[in-house]
């Protein structure tokens, strides 16, 4: 049986703001999509961070039998690849050269510069962005950024992969290529939580979904359960509602926001 | 897309080849500026009469000059160079700031005042052999500067940010106190204690120099190892992290390394200014930011510089050594804004 992510009362945040606070979620399967999302501050990036070992963590993480708090830096990077919200300011690297980077600080090491070379082309043509493989990342557009970021992260292989909002700059097409390419990596028997603010996008991807609000978990499981009007009013504040599209599929529609005095 | 990947690996290939070119060529100039500068000096012996009174030896008056004035100085400047400039650049990258180098963030400021502690109060560590009274003072404050640096990125939740603040503040604190021995200083004292700060090539000796290179052969292969690492770290310290590298080791190694390279070679010339920040500059403007070929042309840019401006220190005025700090400003500052101004790839 391939090993499951297991959060246990996990707590996390920054010096002066304890952002995570005791979340325990349902063991997420190897081979899924888990959708997390919630409002903007709700802790969606903390949380990644802290699966990934960024922010320091208490409670129980744990992957099959694998303790992944008490393991090296190292050794979890092996395991979990983790996609920031934003990247590569400043940076002059070619396209091409972040992803060799990445590989090349691998732990294993390994494969020979010629084949690290390949395997780093075949990681933007993944993403489709191989014909910018020469390009400096910092003279990229937004979405071309985030792809080249997507790629990096993608490049490893890992088990576990953590994309923080993979999606928020790009355009419709390119969207569609992000999610089918999550869904591919998931088909491989591979983990991927990622971040998202359109929950349209989640409801028609992920398998899963996990809300977090402003106080915590506030619900987890299949998007098409748990989204409901209830919810998009006390977790975002928008009155909304589910409708089925004329092909059946369950679209979400925003209609307002609910203003702070409550009409 | 298979068109597009086979382009892109030629492309890549092209890349590579063309910053080892460059780092070559790099290495060819300093043999140029070697040249010169051991055909430059007072004596008026020319390189073909100084290259044979090196290789015949013996003791004549020609022989004594190379070996014993212009052969240490060339050499030094070169070390000093190469060793200030891959501080610098190492610097520039753990702290992710342009403006990081031995100078800004009170390095040499400290080794300034060690030594201004031996000129003007005969301050020194005990047991240490006269004529290197003031290099070991210098030694030892840049490397306990340094040493307070590390302490406050070791600080619970200080960033890179909060580093070069503390450097800044070293800086001033430090050229505040050495102002305040400067007051109470005699004008003997005085005197000697400028023209340290001035940088000079001029105290040159071979026990100085293989010292010098001894650092460099110990640091520089570590600093090249970390090289990969050192790129990642250039992605940010996110994507470094994500990668499996541990930030803090790899920023605490490279502190140690600058504080060798920058505490040995201000020790034995004095401060100079502009090489650890201009060297770094040069180098990415010709290789990017791979750290395999940024490093590497960090160092000989900065062995370029100090070469150059070790023969300028004798031929602006004939027969007078200018201290090679103020030269290294006044060669170094056009080479960089013309770089500046010529390069291809805009931010
Ligand atoms: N480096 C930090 N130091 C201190 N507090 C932080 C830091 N980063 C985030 N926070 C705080 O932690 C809380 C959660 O932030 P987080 O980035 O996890 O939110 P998010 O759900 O990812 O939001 P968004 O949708 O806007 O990306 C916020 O209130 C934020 O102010
Ligand atoms: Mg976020």
């Amino acid at each position: 049986m391939s090993p499951t992510l297991q959060v246990n009362t996990l707590s996390a945040g920054y010096r002066r703001r304890k952002v995570i606070d005791k979340l325990t979620l349902a063991p997420i399967p190897a081979g899924t999509v888990t959708a997390l999302v919630g409002p903007n501050g709700a802790g969606k990036s903390t949380l990644l961070r802290a699966l990934a070992g960024f922010v320091p963590a208490k409670g129980a993480l744990r992957f099959g039998d694998r303790d992944l708090l008490r393991e090296t830096a190292a050794r979890r990077a092996q395991t979990v690849g983790l996609m920031p919200q934003s990247a590569f300011a400043g940076v002059t690297l070619t396209v091409l050269e972040t992803v060799i980077v990445a590989l090349k600080t691998a732990p294993a090491g390994g494969p020979s510069d010629l084949d690290i070379r390949q395997r780093a082309l075949d990681a933007l043509a993944r993403v489709g962005i191989a014909d910018l493989a020469l390009q400096p990342v910092n003279e990229l557009s937004g979405g071309q950024r985030q792809l080249a970021n997507l790629a990096q992260t993608i490049a490893r292989g890992q088990e576990i992969i953590l994309l923080d909002e993979p999606t928020s700059a790009l355009d419709l097409r390119l969207q569609m290529v992000v999610m089918k390419l999550v869904a591919e990596i998931a088909a491989e028997g591979r983990m991927v939580v990622v971040v998202l603010h359109d929950l349209n996008l989640a409801l028609q991807w992920a398998d899963r979904l996990i809300v977090l609000g402003s106080k915590g978990l506030r619900i987890e499981g299949p998007p098409r359960e748990a989204i409901t009007p209830e919810l998009l009013a006390e977790v975002y504040g928008v009155r909304g509602r589910i409708e089925a599209c004329s092909r059946g599929i369950p679209r979400l529609l925003i209609d307002a926001a609910i203003d702070e005095a409550g009409a | 897309m298979r068109v597009a990947t086979v382009d892109a690996l030629a492309g890549y290939r092209r890349l590579i080849q063309r910053r080892m070119v460059a780092v070559a060529l790099l290495a060819i100039a300093i043999l140029f500026a070697f040249s010169l500068d051991l055909a430059t000096g007072p004596s008026g012996l020319t390189l073909a009469e100084s290259l044979r009174a090196l290789i015949s030896g013996g003791d004549g008056q020609a022989a004594l000059i190379v070996r014993e004035v212009r052969l240490p100085i060339a050499v030094t400047a070169v070390l000093v160079g190469a060793a200030l400039s891959l501080a610098g650049a190492e610097m520039q990258t753990v702290l992710n700031n342009p403006l990081a180098s031995p100078f800004t963030l009170g390095i040499s400021s400290a080794a300034t005042f060690g030594a201004a502690l031996a000129f003007v109060l005969q301050l020194s560590i005990p047991g240490v052999p006269e004529n290197w009274v003031v290099p070991a003072n210098a030694f030892v404050f840049a490397l306990g500067a340094v040493l307070l640096l590390q302490l406050a990125a070791g600080l619970r939740g200080a960033g890179k940010e909060t580093l070069v603040l503390f450097g800044i503040a070293l800086f001033f604190t430090f050229n505040a106190f050495v102002a305040i021995l400067q007051f109470i200083a005699s004008e003997q004292a005085l005197q000697q204690l400028v023209f340290w700060t001035m940088g000079s090539l001029a105290r040159a000796t071979w026990e100085k120099i293989a010292i010098l290179a001894v650092v460099l052969a110990v640091v520089v292969p570590f600093s090249l190892a970390a090289a990969w690492r050192m790129t990642a770290l250039r992605l940010g310290e996110d994507k470094a992290r994500s990668f499996g590298i541990d930030v803090a080791r790899l920023r605490f190694a490279s502190l140690l390394r600058i504080s060798l390279l920058t505490a040995t070679a201000v020790a034995f010339v004095g401060t100079i200014a502009f090489v650890g920040l201009v060297g770094p500059h040069i180098a990415r403007l010709i290789v990017g930011e791979d750290h395999r070929f940024y490093l590497p042309a960090s160092l000989l840019s900065g062995a370029l510089i100090m070469s150059l401006a070790s023969v300028a220190s004798k031929a602006i005025v004939p027969g007078v050594l200018i201290p090679v700090g103020l030269v290294t400003a006044l060669i170094g500052v056009p080479f960089f804004v013309i770089l500046i101004l010529t390069r291809r790839t805009g931010e």
